[in-house]
């Protein structure tokens, strides 16, 4: 069972769809003492501070901490890939989840207000736990066309040694997605990236 | 330059409008989506009319929903403040929201929805007329028109991270969306979606210009091929 | 409930949508795109495009593709491109309803006109099983017949480079007032599921107790815009003045030889069916719409050939005694004993029994003033299953 955690914001029932229209079962965690097992989900279309306030709020912050501990899948999309940093600049400003060693500032005021559309986004599958890659055969990277619309992005905290297809081509400076081998992050909509999101759904399989 | 595909929503079907003053039963909403989804468009506006239109729908005509599958991005107009505070869970499917009355509060107004939705998902909608010479915006819920001053759009262009300009007039009509609205007005094209008349031989033009995003209104359904050869 | 004051129109499958008009009259989509096509629309500029933009285009060895099933239409439409001198491929999709005034009059189109054809008949089994299932699941025997037509008519037109396809009339059009004239309509796959499968798709006749393979519900799937790109379907009534009823009867300086329905107010639309005005019309009250006699008669109204007050009385006349006898659907179609179609009739059946007649209606229940029927006129051959050679 896919878990979509629901605290009241969030695109929950675009995800739903997208894993219902894939074939697989997910269902909303509304609380943490619901949760029984399976792949766990942060939503997206949310202000990370928000979300991650409401997280904390309702506990779910523990769950999710020790689900990560326990190996389980769990998959941040947008505001749920922020708020799975160390900090996020957004709104008032708030402490990450901690389990990906990024964090999240306004994109630069250079270029557009937010980056909305349509990009060229390249996933290489090596550094995700083998046990999650079943669903995609023998690939070893994804390429296809995602759906992005935001005003914050992710940057590593460290210097890190990661390929181009990591990082947002906009910018330059921040990530598209990150794979931390049970934790991945997607700076980008999977749930509305048409083609391309249906096959990256093939990761809960 | 995104290209997104506008329908007009009620009661589980889509309709066509021309004008938005005459609607027109265009199906199933179910099915409308799945062909935009289908058709390569980067994005669909579901307009929800504040003057709905006048039809005789049976039990028998298959309607679909607003949180039904749907590929692409979402983005909802009409109704959204009644939504927030009456049926909050049709929001959890759409992706951005676009404000038309709030526009028309002070700013902090639409703060609260910022603070749900995330700036980058806060759009507003901007529809007007020329009237005897002179471009009104129009204020869906207040039924009203009021003359478009440069320092009304300075302020809606700060607080919405983008701004649908909506040409009622063209609406349905292909090819005539009013350009010299933007000249006029100094638009900020690269945070504007045109909307209302834009047919797709018009694509290329307004990518040159630098609009962010159109969307297509009633064509967007007359053919599988409209807009053929555009990557999403 | 709102109707129409016009042509008393309240609802249509299509979907109608109604506004008021400065006389303070509330009027359907149909009556104002009628109204549109009598007094606005630029008639003159709709055929230049039509003949200098679209029917220029020349393919390999057949310029247009149009499909037909023996109607009067057909002959209009053949007739026109072929005074346009375009080299013109005929398609039959055998729907397995038609009768022996349908094959004659398809027969006689062919060699009248003598244009070249091609009569597809699909696999007669898995068919009758997607008719079967399309009752049952759907209450429609058109469904299937309607998919496979599409989508065989598009490939066909790509495999053999014929770049455009030509229909008749656009019902959701003419009928219902969807659209307007100066959209440039085309069949896509949305236009299929929508106006003609009801917004069903193939998978959902898939698992229904149907014992197929998998590749055979394909039949039912409209292709792929990929494969059929380069093709374009048009239909002649967006660019060309159309008056269903009147061009029909055109038809006769061509051989055309009109229908003995006593269901149907136009004579020469679709009487070549077996099932059209009988079982097929039925069920379109059973799901709630109204008669296609009703259409007809609203088209008589707005062209102002019949008076509102006329059409309600023959409507009210037309539900007033039985109508229907659709045994031999079941009996010579679908294979059902004599007990399969009491079971049908008494499980199934859920209103107007009353329209049920006990046998095939030799006289009367007709409109007889206004539809000229011929007295002597033989009785038809239903579902007349053609063969080569048979």
């Amino acid at each position: 069972m896919i878990n979509i955690v629901d605290v009241g914001i969030g695109n929950t029932k675009s995800i739903k769809n997208w894993l219902y229209y894939s074939k697989l079962d997910s269902e909303l965690l509304t609380r943490p003492d619901e949760y029984s097992g399976g792949a766990i989900i942060l939503p997206g279309v949310a202000c990370s501070a928000n979300l991650l306030g409401l997280l904390r709020e309702k506990r779910f912050d523990k769950l999710i901490s020790s689900a990560a501990t326990n190996g389980t899948l769990i998959v941040g999309i947008c505001a749920g890939f922020q708020a799975l940093g160390n900090y996020t600049r957004e709104g008032k400003g708030a402490r990450g989840l901690g389990l990906l060693p990024v964090t999240t500032e306004k994109i630069s005021s250079d270029i557009n207000h937010s980056i909305v559309g349509w990009r060229s986004v390249e996933i290489d599958l090596s550094h995700i736990d083998p046990k999650f890659k079943s669903g995609f055969g023998r690939r070893y990277r994804l390429k296809g066309r995602a759906f992005f619309n935001h005003s914050f992005g992710v940057t590593p905290e460290k210097k890190m040694a990661l390929p181009s297809s990591n990082w947002l081509s906009k910018t330059g400076s921040h990530l598209n997605y990150f794979i931390k081998e049970n934790i991945i992050g997607f700076q980008f909509h999977p749930e509305k990236s048409a083609h391309f999101g249906r096959v990256l759904a093939e990761i809960f399989r | 330059m995104r290209v997104g595909a506008c329908v007009i929503f009620y009661k589980g079907h889509c309709f066509q409008s021309f004008g938005l003053n005459d609607f027109k039963f265009l199906g199933s909403s179910k099915n409308v989506f799945e062909a935009v989804d289908h058709h390569g468009f980067s994005e669909i506006c579901i307009i929800r009319p504040a003057k709905p239109p006048l039809t005789g729908l049976m039990s028998s005509h298959r309607s679909g929903d607003i949180d039904s599958y749907l590929g692409i991005p979402t983005i909802l107009v009409g109704g959204v403040e009644k939504s927030l505070a009456h049926d909050p869970g049709i929001l959890r499917s759409i992706e951005r929201v676009a404000f038309n009355s709030l526009l028309f509060e002070p700013e902090c107004a639409i703060q609260k929805v910022v603070d749900i939705f995330g700036k980058q998902a806060v759009v507003g909608m901007l529809p007007f007329v020329l009237k005897d010479g002179i471009y009104m915006a129009y204020n869906v819920s207040s039924d009203v028109l009021i003359e478009l001053t440069s320092d009304f759009i300075s302020k809606i262009y700060s607080i919405c991270d983008e701004v649908v300009i909506h040409d009622i007039c063209a609406h349905g009509k292909s090819g005539e969306f009013d350009l010299q609205f933007i000249t006029k007005f100094e638009i900020p094209v690269h945070r504007t979606i045109a909307c209302g008349g834009v047919s797709p031989s018009d694509l290329k033009r307004f990518s040159k210009l630098g609009f962010s995003a159109v969307y297509l209104d009633n064509i967007s359904l007359h053919s599988d091929s409209v807009i053929d050869g555009y990557l999403r | 409930m709102v109707t129409c004051d016009n042509c008393g129109a309240s609802t249509h499958p299509f979907g109608l949508t109604f506004q008021r008009t400065h006389e303070n009259l509330l009027i359907c989509s149909a009556c104002e795109l009628h109204n549109n096509k009598v007094h606005k629309h630029d008639w003159k500029m709709a055929k230049d495009v039509l003949e200098t933009n679209l029917l220029s285009i020349s393919g390999k060895r057949y310029d247009v593709l149009v499909p037909v099933r023996g109607d009067a239409e057909d002959y209009y439409v053949v007739n026109y491109l072929k005074s346009l001198n375009r080299s013109i491929l005929v398609v039959v999709v055998n729907n397995y309803f038609l009768n022996d005034l349908a094959w004659s009059n398809i027969h006689n189109l062919i060699t009248e006109f003598d244009v070249d054809s091609i009569l597809y008949n699909p696999n007669y089994i898995s068919y009758k099983e997607f008719v079967a299932t399309s009752l049952r699941k759907f209450n429609s025997i058109y469904l299937p017949y309607k998919a496979i037509l599409h989508r065989y008519i598009m490939m066909l037109a790509k495999e053999k480079h014929i770049p455009l396809v030509v229909f008749g009339q656009c019902q959701p059009q003419e009928i219902a007032g969807k659209f307007s004239y100066s959209d440039n309509l085309r069949l896509s796959n949305w236009w299929v599921v929508e106006h003609e499968k009801n917004g069903i798709t193939a998978d959902e006749f898939i698992g229904s107790g149907l014992h197929l393979q998998s590749w055979q519900y394909d039949d039912l799937k409209y292709p792929p815009r990929k494969v059929v790109s380069g093709v374009t379907a048009i239909f002649l009534s967006n660019y060309l003045f159309w008056d269903q009823a009147q061009q029909n009867k055109l038809a006769h300086e061509h051989g055309y030889s009109c229908g003995q329905e006593n269901n149907a107010f136009d004579q020469y639309e679709n009487t070549g069916s077996s099932v059209y005005y009988n079982f097929h019309d039925f069920l379109r009250i059973q799901s709630g719409h109204e008669p296609k006699l009703f259409d007809q008669l609203r088209a008589e109204v707005r062209f102002g050939r019949m008076t509102k007050t006329m059409m309600l009385k023959l409507q009210r006349d037309f539900l007033s005694a039985p109508r229907y006898y659709f045994k031999n659907f079941f009996t010579d179609f679908l294979g059902s004993t004599n007990s399969g179609f009491d079971w049908y009739c008494e499980n199934r059946i859920t209103n107007r029994r009353d329209l049920l007649a006990e046998s095939e209606l030799n006289e009367l229940s007709r409109l007889a003033e206004y539809q000229n029927l011929n007295e002597e006129a033989p009785p038809r051959e239903q579902f007349v299953r053609f063969q080569k050679g048979i």
